[in-house]
């Protein structure tokens, strides 16, 4: 029988780019292989086709997608996992595979090899093991066996390799698989087990690069190296992973090292979030119906009141005391309730209690712009270490009130009015001295003009956890009163 | 590769028989095929093709030998050869 | 009121109204690493982002971040992600690969004193340069740059519109100060927000070319899962998406990227002027340092100077034409920037010698004091 023409078709061209072949993989090359066994897979599953997706990184295996008539991706080297974690997400239908390299998945990649398979996404690996960097000449790489030559290890490699399928093991992916390029209808069923199985997939086959690595470790053929791999695999039936390593001169164990059940990436994310955000399905692509929320939206606030300056007001006390909080509730009964402008920054220390903070506030009715300012018009204190701190702002005209209970203010220069309360025993005695800034926020209000009593209260329920709306206000009122008190008293 | 037994009632079982295509421009000459065959059933060429590969060719009197056991599919890494079922 | 876009008078950090203008403008996928100032958006974004059904994933490390946000948009996603200096420039390979493949996405960097870890919880505006060139080989990209809480919601919008209809990464350039300070956002009913989809092929998959551009010079994007089989890669490429490595292909592909941006800057370009008409002194500046310099403007227009601003809105690509016709009719342009000089060069490069071009610099740390910019504009004026 007599060769025929290219006119017929190969039955798997199909979903070859035939336009693009031959291929650039070299003569024995092991790639070529697993590309005709993840064809017939492909062709044998009954995946629509369109709803399938190749990515990979840079390398000879890389180049597989480029090859194939279906949705591919041939991203940078190392990243072709991080990018299909995005694609999956993002279109939870999509079947993702990844073709890659050992030096583009375990060295560059390793980071987020490791971590899709923490993770569980849904993706099928196939990683391609030829014990170098090919593409690049022939370097050594991180699953070169020990004593093998390359370019970059001309003395004998004397760095252990990994064993990839202890790796794939301990990180948790479901299902891990090798096999050689001998082995093609083992690969194709591997490949076809994957796609029955939801999370991380990995099939790790080993191939020959006979060019690059063949060559320089006195196998210069594919067809010595396959027949290397026939010698010395042993298929096991259910092989322990962490004696799966490759050495030189032993056994390559083959077989189906992982098959374990345990939910996908969006599974666990269903289980975990749905029922607290009632919504179920959760993609990146934004294809999920939105519920509505019942909330009156308030585009324009009820009343605006009239402020006869701007005002700037700094806020000052030790970390934990609330002083940011103080400053939101202020912030957001001006802007929201009041109608009016505010700008709120903070400083932070490195230390998150104990350590000096402070914020600053500025109240207007047109927008600001800078800022930050030299001269506080209220200076609100909480602990002595901050009055020490910001006692130097003080200057004429400017309104000073402190917590009395932990602040001894000494020494005040002239002009300054100074109102005291003493937050801390008055929010003890209602139970909890963590309101103490609450307390200070009524007697601001009663004591200054600029946010009006509706919106404070309106302000701090919207800033408070739930449930304990009535003790908060409890504690505000009592600082108004005292405030008001003080008021008509000066 | 040589089958290491024969069974005896080998001509009890109706053996299928295989339909070979080549396509000789895509062959690298890596001889996967031919080393794997279970019968035997192929060798290189003479000539070359464009790139300077010889690419297989069925053995002068072993066209009836396949039987389609689609190994050489299977392992060509550059899908230069494939295998159909030879209806009689 | 719909959960995605929260109607109403809010009070906001910059950050977290950047959260809210980017889900208003359809953004259901995060990937990004914990890195300060930027952590506020990923920390609302993992609570409201499940809460439309999207999704937010941490991933491990801002490689992974940059690729992942890249495949999210290849799956029809409108991705984003948040950083910072150091993680910006672990982003910038892959910056280069959706620049190459055209990947629409926004990438949002929340400015920090640098280099290296310098200054983690205080501003910086020194990244700029970066934006624009921090990948390797020829690439344009779109920059814009907020100066308010209110901006950073408005501009989010801005950046996945352009993303999509240029088909090119956008950088949000926010700075520390902007994104930690809280002011009044409001935010508009779902059906005044413009939102731009993306442009879906109109041929079918037989004889549409990926990478062939019409006039505009931007090719329609067929994503995975829709049966067009795209085949896309960083090598260079031929219209069919196919990599084609050679010089013929490179110049046809590499000059399309480059035009596209650079003969649609008119489409692109957004600017705000401020006392602009009759100034004879313009400030040039961007971000948190725009609203000093506005100060400063108020200052010396009631000393009697004529100055005026030019804030920023794409601070790439830059606009050349509008600098250069000023220089012409200004005595000075003052660029006012939290840094050494970036922004800077720009203005001097179009100003083509036709007027002093001074610089008010600032290593970090803080803002600018708007005294220090008067007196550069008392001194350029004499």
């Amino acid at each position: 029988m007599r060769p025929l023409e290219k006119k017929q078709m190969h039955p798997l061209e199909v979903l070859i780019r035939t336009e693009r072949m031959p291929h650039i993989f070299c003569p024995g090359c092991g790639i070529g292989t697993v590309l005709t066994s993840f064809v017939e897979a492909l062709l044998e599953s009954e995946l629509d086709l369109d709803k399938v997706a190749v990515c990979s990184g840079i390398g000879c295996s890389s180049r597989v997608p480029g090859y194939l008539k279906l949705d591919g991706f041939h991203t940078t080297h190392g990243r072709s996992i991080a990018f299909a974690t995005g694609l999956k997400l993002a279109n939870p239908d999509l079947t993702v595979f990844i073709f890659a390299g050992d030096g583009d998945l375990v060295a560059i990649g390793g980071n987020h090899l490791i971590h899709a398979a923490r993770r569980n996404i849904d993706m099928k690996v196939i990683c391609i093991n030829n014990f170098n960097y090919g593409m690049t000449g022939g370097q050594v790489g991180p699953t070169t066996p020990l004593k093998a030559k390359s370019t970059t290890s001309v003395y004998g490699n004397f760095e252990e390799p990994f064993n990839l399928v202890h790796l794939m093991w301990a990180c948790g992916a479901v299902y891990v698989a090798r096999w050689t390029s001998a082995h093609p209808h083992y690969i194709k069923r591997s490949i076809l087990e994957a796609l029955e199985k939801p999370g991380f997939c990995f099939i790790e086959v080993i191939t020959p690069c006979p060019t690059n690595w063949g060559r320089r470790n006195k196998m210069r053929t594919g067809i010595d190296m396959t027949k290397f791999f026939l010698e010395r695999t042993v298929i096991k039936l259910h092989p322990d992973p962490s004696e799966a390593q490759i050495e030189m001169g032993n056994p390559i164990v083959c077989g189906v090292f992982v098959d374990r059940e345990r939910p996908d990436f969006i599974s666990a994310m269903k289980e975990q979030v749905a029922d607290k955000v009632k919504i179920y399905e959760f993609r990146g692509d934004g294809r999920v119906e939105i519920p509505q929320v019942p909330k009156k939206s308030v585009l324009t606030p009820s009343t605006k009141k009239k402020l006869k300056d701007i005002y700037k007001i700094k806020i000052a006390g030790l970390g934990g005391q609330g002083m940011g909080l103080l400053g939101l509730i202020i912030g957001r009964a001006a802007t929201i309730f009041d109608g009016n402008e505010a700008l709120y920054t903070q400083e932070y220390g490195p230390e998150a209690r104990g350590g000096a903070s402070s914020s600053a506030i500025i109240i207007s009715e047109k927008k600001v712009d800078v800022p930050y300012f030299a001269k506080p018009d209220v200076l609100i204190i909480m602990a002595q270490a901050a009055f020490r701190k910001y006692k130097k702002l003080l200057h004429p005209g400017c309104i000073l009130i402190i917590n009395s209970d932990l602040v001894k203010a000494k020494d005040i220069p002239e002009g300054i009015k100074v109102y005291g309360i003493p937050a801390s025993r008055i929010a003890e005695k209602l139970g909890r001295s963590i309101v103490a800034n609450i307390v200070i926020l009524g007697f601001f209000t009663a004591i200054t003009d600029i946010i009006s009593l509706e919106a404070a209260k309106e302000a701090l329920k919207m800033s408070i956890p739930k449930g304990t709306e009535e003790f908060n206000l409890k504690a505000f009122e009592k600082g108004y009163e005292y405030g008001k008190g003080k008021k008509t008293n000066t | 590769m040589k089958l290491a037994r024969k069974p005896l009632n080998l001509e009890k079982f109706k053996v299928p028989r295989g339909k070979i295509t080549i396509f000789p421009e895509r062959c690298k000459g890596c001889s996967l095929c031919i080393e794997y065959c279970p019968n035997e059933v192929l060798e290189f060429s003479e000539d070359f093709n464009e790139k300077g590969y010889h690419y297989p060719v069925i053995k002068p009197g072993k066209e009836k030998e396949c039987i389609f056991c689609q190994f050489c599919q299977g392992v060509c890494p550059d899908f230069a050869i494939f295998v159909e079922k030879w209806e009689e | 009121m719909s959960r995605d876009v929260l109607t109403g008078i809010h009070f906001l950090s910059g950050n977290y109204a950047c959260v809210e203008g980017a889900i208003a403008a359809g953004c259901r996928f995060y990937a990004g690493y914990p890195i300060t100032p930027s952590n506020e958006i990923a920390e609302r974004m993992s609570a409201r982002l499940p809460q439309v059904g999207g999704i937010y994933i941490q991933m491990e490390d801002e490689l992974g971040s940059m690729a992942a946000i890249l495949g999210a948009s290849w799956g029809g996603a409108k991705s984003m992600t948040a950083t910072s200096g150091p993680g910006f420039s672990l982003m910038q390979e892959n910056i280069g690969l959706g620049a190459m493949t055209e990947t629409p996405c926004v990438v949002v960097n929340v400015m920090r004193g640098g280099p290296s870890t310098g200054l983690p919880t205080l501003v910086g505006q020194a990244d700029v340069m970066q934006a624009r060139w921090g990948s390797h080989g020829d690439y344009e990209i779109i920059a814009i740059s907020p100066s308010s809480p209110q901006e950073c919601f408005s501009f989010m919008i801005k950046a996945f519109n352009l993303a999509e209809i240029w088909r090119v990464p956008v950088i949000v350039l926010m700075d520390e100060v902007v994104g930690h300070m809280w002011e009044k956002v409001v935010i508009p009913k779902k059906e005044e927000i413009k939102l731009v989809p993306r442009r879906t092929p109109t041929k079918p998959p037989e004889i549409f070319k990926p990478y062939k551009a019409g006039k505009d010079l931007v090719p329609e994007m067929a994503i995975a899962g829709t049966g067009y089989r795209v085949h896309v890669t960083g090598l260079t490429h031929d219209e069919r998406g196919y990599p084609a490595t050679n010089p013929e292909a490179q110049a046809k592909l590499v000059k399309r990227l480059v035009e596209k941006i650079r003969k649609n800057v008119k489409k692109i370009v957004e600017y705000e002027e401020y006392k602009m008409k009759d100034a004879e002194v313009v400030l040039v500046s961007y971000g948190i340092s725009a609203r000093l310099s506005r100060q400063a403007v108020d200052w010396a227009r009631e000393k009697g100077i004529k100055a005026g601003l030019l804030k920023l809105i794409t601070v790439w690509p830059f606009p050349e034409e509008e600098i250069n016709k000023l220089s012409k009719k200004v005595k000075a342009l003052i660029t006012v920037e939290i840094n050494f000089g970036q922004i800077f060069f720009e203005v001097e490069r179009c100003a083509k010698g036709n007027c002093p071009c001074l610089l008010v610099s600032h290593a970090g740390g803080t803002t600018h004091d708007p005294n220090d910019i008067l007196s550069v504009i008392e001194e350029a004026i004499k």
